[in-house]
C-alpha cells in the first residue's frame, strides 16, 4: 500500500517536471514573443541555406492600371522578424518592369523596421531623396495599402501597422494619403499564414 | 385730442414698421435660402501638387473649380471659393475656412497622375469614420475625427456625384475596411473609402473629387474642351442638388 503511494508521488513529480521542461523549451524556440521592440539591423536577414517561402505582394497591372495581388519569394529565416523585414524590402524593391509593377516613388527607401510583442509593425521610410511631385493619391494609396497588406496578410502576428516618415509621425508620405495610428490600423479579417 | 392723436400715431408707426420689416424679410428671403457649397482647388502658389510633362495639378484644380463655380452660381447656389487665383493657403487655413463656412457640401478638387497612363478619372474619396478605439483626445487632435454620421453623409454625396458622372459607384478594392460595413469592393469601383489629408479634419459633408489623371491623354483631351467641362460641371451641380434635395 505504502509502495503504491510512493510510486504515485514519484510519477506526479516526474510529470510536473516534464511539463515545466516542455514549457521552457517552447519559450526558448519563440524569441519573437520575448523582449521589447525588435530591431536586428546588423545580422543578415537570412542564411544561404534557408528555404524559400512564397508571399503575397500588391502591385499594379501595367496595361489596365488596376491593383492586383502578385506573389514573390523570401527566405524562411528562423526569425519571423527577419521574414517581416524581408517582405517589406521585397515590396519596396518590388518589380519596376514587366506586366505587374509596384508603385514606389523614386528615392524612397526603408530606414528601419520594428516589431513589438503587442503585434505592432512599424515601417520607417526615408523620403529625403524622394520626388513628391511624381507621387499622386492613387500611387500613394497603392503604396500605403501595399505595405499594410504585405505585412498583415503574410504574418498572422501583425495586428497593426504604423508608418513613420524619416523617423517621425507624419501626416502623409507625399501629401495625400493620411497616415496616423488610427488610419493604418489593420482591421482586415485575421490574415492567413502563407503556406510553403 | 392729443392722446387720440398719440394713439393713432403709435398705431400708424407700428404698422409702417411691421410692413417694412415684412418687405425686408421678403426681399432678403431668396438670398438667405441660397444653398451654400465650398469649392477647394487643392495646392496653389509654391505648392504645385503633382506634375506630368507640362501639366501641373494646381492649374487644373483651379480651372475645374472655376467651371464648377460658374455652374453652381448659375443654378442658384452660393459658392465659397477657398483658393482665389494662384495663392498659397496653408492646410490649417483651408480647414478653418471650410469648417466655418456653414456650407451644406464641400467639394475638394485634386487631379491625379500615375505612371502606367492607364488610369482614368473621375473618382471620389470619402474619409472613413474614425475607429472607436482611436485613442484619446490628443490622438484625435493630431489625426482628426470623423463620426459615422458625417462619413455616411459624405459617402452619399460621393455616390450622388459618381452616379451623375456615370462611374462605377462601388467601393474600390483599395478602400480601407473602415466604413465598408460588409459591402463588396471591386477593382472597377471608383469610390474610395480612404483617409485623405484634405478631408480628415473637416466637419461638413465633404468629398475629394478627382476628375482626371494628368497622365491620361484622353482625360486631358476631354477636359480641355470647354463643352465637356461645362457638361461635367452641370452633372456635379445636379448631383449636389439631389444630395441636398433641392429641385432645380
Amino acid at each position: 500500500m505504502k509502495k503504491k503511494g510512493t510510486l504515485k508521488i514519484t510519477l506526479s513529480v516526474l510529470f510536473i517536471g516534464m511539463v515545466i521542461f516542455a514549457a521552457w523549451k517552447f519559450k526558448k524556440q519563440t524569441p519573437e514573443k520575448m523582449g521589447l521592440v525588435q530591431r536586428q539591423n546588423q545580422s543578415p536577414l537570412f542564411e544561404p541555406h534557408d528555404k524559400s517561402v512564397t508571399i503575397f505582394l500588391k502591385a499594379v497591372e501595367l496595361e489596365t492600371g488596376r491593383p492586383y495581388n502578385i506573389t514573390t519569394t523570401i527566405r524562411q529565416s528562423k526569425s519571423r522578424f527577419n521574414q517581416m523585414k524581408q517582405a517589406v524590402l521585397a515590396f519596396i524593391q518590388g518589380p519596376r518592369s514587366g506586366k505587374f509593377q509596384v508603385p514606389v516613388p523614386e528615392g524612397l527607401s526603408l530606414n528601419e523596421f520594428y516589431f513589438t510583442p503587442q503585434g505592432l509593425a512599424v515601417v520607417d521610410l526615408s523620403t529625403t531623396q524622394m520626388k513628391k511631385e511624381s507621387f499622386g493619391f492613387f500611387e500613394e494609396t497603392v503604396f500605403v495599402r501595399g505595405i499594410i497588406e504585405v505585412l498583415s496578410r503574410n504574418f498572422f502576428e501583425i495586428k497593426q501597422v504604423k508608418i513613420l516618415v524619416d523617423g517621425q509621425d507624419a501626416p502623409t508620405i507625399a501629401g495625400h494619403y493620411a497616415l496616423g495610428t488610427a488610419d493604418v490600423s489593420v482591421s482586415v479579417p485575421m490574415p492567413e499564414k502563407i503556406k510553403n | 385730442m392729443a392722446s387720440k392723436f398719440k394713439k393713432y400715431f403709435f398705431l400708424a408707426s407700428w404698422r409702417l414698421g411691421a410692413g417694412l420689416a415684412v418687405l425686408w424679410l421678403m426681399a432678403s428671403a431668396p438670398a438667405m435660402a441660397k444653398p451654400r457649397v465650398v469649392l477647394d482647388a487643392a495646392h496653389g502658389g509654391n505648392d504645385p501638387g503633382v506634375k506630368f510633362k507640362s501639366e501641373v495639378e494646381k492649374d487644373w484644380n483651379y480651372k475645374i473649380a472655376q467651371a464648377l463655380q460658374k455652374a453652381f452660381e448659375g443654378a442658384g447656389f452660393e459658392v465659397v471659393m477657398i483658393r482665389k487665383g494662384d495663392s498659397v493657403i496653408t492646410p490649417e487655413k483651408r480647414i478653418e475656412l471650410i469648417n466655418t463656412s456653414q456650407a451644406s457640401a464641400v467639394i475638394i478638387l485634386h487631379v491625379d497622375r500615375e505612371w502606367t497612363g492607364a488610369q482614368r478619372g473621375p473618382y471620389l474619396v470619402a474619409e472613413p469614420p474614425t475607429r472607436p478605439e482611436a485613442g484619446d483626445s490628443l490622438e484625435i487632435q493630431k489625426w482628426g475625427f470623423v463620426s459615422p454620421a458625417l462619413y455616411h453623409s459624405s459617402l452619399k454625396l460621393a455616390r450622388a456625384i459618381g452616379q451623375k458622372l456615370g462611374v462605377n459607384t462601388e467601393f474600390s478594392n483599395l478602400s480601407d475596411t473602415r466604413g465598408l460595413a460588409g459591402e463588396p469592393t471591386s477593382p472597377e469601383g471608383k469610390v474610395f473609402c480612404l483617409p485623405h489629408q484634405s478631408l480628415r479634419f473637416l466637419t461638413l459633408p465633404s468629398v475629394v473629387l478627382t476628375p482626371l489623371f494628368l497622365s491620361s491623354t484622353s482625360d486631358i483631351k476631354k477636359y480641355s474642351s470647354s463643352g465637356n467641362l461645362t457638361d461635367f460641371s452641370d452633372k456635379v451641380v445636379s448631383a449636389t442638388s439631389e444630395f441636398l434635395q433641392i429641385s432645380q
